[in-house]
């Protein structure tokens, strides 16, 4: 009986070990993960691969946007990005720019991407910028966007 | 087996409630790594108070926006180059959003701004900071470089 004690609380003791070291380590919550997928799976599929006809599997019809050049809603947004690329990709299982830094914290799911930008000053030289992609998902579709471009104001 | 039974119970009992007090551990963490970059940005970045870089950052510090990437002397140097004013309990504004996970603090920030022909909008900005063993370890946003 000893032993059995001593091997449950040596398997207790390791669970606990484990799921400190989860939290350390920025672990999602299953519905986080969740959240995640979705919000990659659109960039992926619908603005990476241009896959339209998925749009309505990832994103509510009332998408709620904050870039101020883009529109409001789903379909008008869809519009809007197939006058600039109107022709498809095959889908791949990879994105097309995945995000250097993913962080999903409850229904938020933010990406930053980072690129090397040829110094105008000396063209040997670059300098790092980085671009931001936040969408709030709700009841299992993106709902709400942010990013960080200021489009004809002077844009990134 | 009766026994056997029970000490399994007690045993996954104590296993719920060790994952669940770990996990309370980490959301504790989070806001105090939350609570550290808000009073990083009043102080330092929004007052100018550089003198309290070390108090905050880390000695190896790693900035990445363009205009003053490097490590804390960098950040200090830019931060430092105007002057600095009294310390307000409150940041002049607010970020329209703050959260941490893990590691990571972020802020967005919802701006104005005036389009090419004059019509008022609104912008965001992120800054996402990681946090490490208590201090400021690494800061990135989307600025470029200044013209």
């Amino acid at each position: 009986m000893k032993s059995w004690k001593m091997k449950i609380l040596g398997l207790a003791a390791l669970v606990s070990l484990g799921s400190l070291f989860a939290v350390a380590q920025m672990k999602n919550t299953p519905q986080e993960q969740k959240n995640e997928e979705l919000v990659l799976n659109l960039y992926r599929d619908v603005l990476g691969y241009h896959h339209y006809e998925l749009a309505s599997k990832y994103m509510a019809a009332d998408y709620i946007q904050h870039n101020y050049t883009d529109p409001q809603g789903r379909d008008p947004l869809m519009e809007h990005i197939r006058e600039r690329f109107p022709n498809p990709e095959p889908l791949q299982p990879e994105m097309k720019n995945k995000p250097a830094l993913v962080i999903t914290k409850g229904d938020i799911v933010l990406m930053m991407s980072t690129r090397k930008v040829k110094d105008p000053k000396d063209p040997s030289k670059t300098f790092e910028v980085n671009h931001f992609e936040m969408v709030r998902v709700q009841n299992g579709f993106a709902q709400e966007h942010w990013d960080n471009s200021v489009g004809p104001a002077g844009g990134r | 087996m009766k026994r056997y039974k029970f000490t399994m119970a007690m045993g996954a009992l104590a296993l719920v409630s060790a994952a669940s007090l770990l996990a309370q551990g980490g959301a504790a963490q989070e806001a105090k790594n939350q609570q550290l970059v808000l009073n990083w940005y009043r102080e330092v970045i929004a007052y100018g108070h550089v003198e309290l870089a070390p108090k905050y950052m880390a000695d190896d510090y790693v900035e990445h926006n363009p205009n003053y990437s490097g490590g804390r002397a960098e950040f200090v140097a830019h931060f430092g180059s105007t002057p600095a004013k009294p310390i307000q309990a409150k940041l002049p504004k607010q970020p329209d959003r703050a959260f941490a996970k893990g590691d990571y603090v972020v802020l967005v920030w919802e701006l104005d701004g005036e389009d090419k022909s004059g019509k008022a909008f609104k912008y965001n900005t992120f800054d996402v900071i990681r946090v490490q063993n208590g201090k400021i370890q690494e800061h990135w946003d989307g600025d470029s470089r200044n013209p």
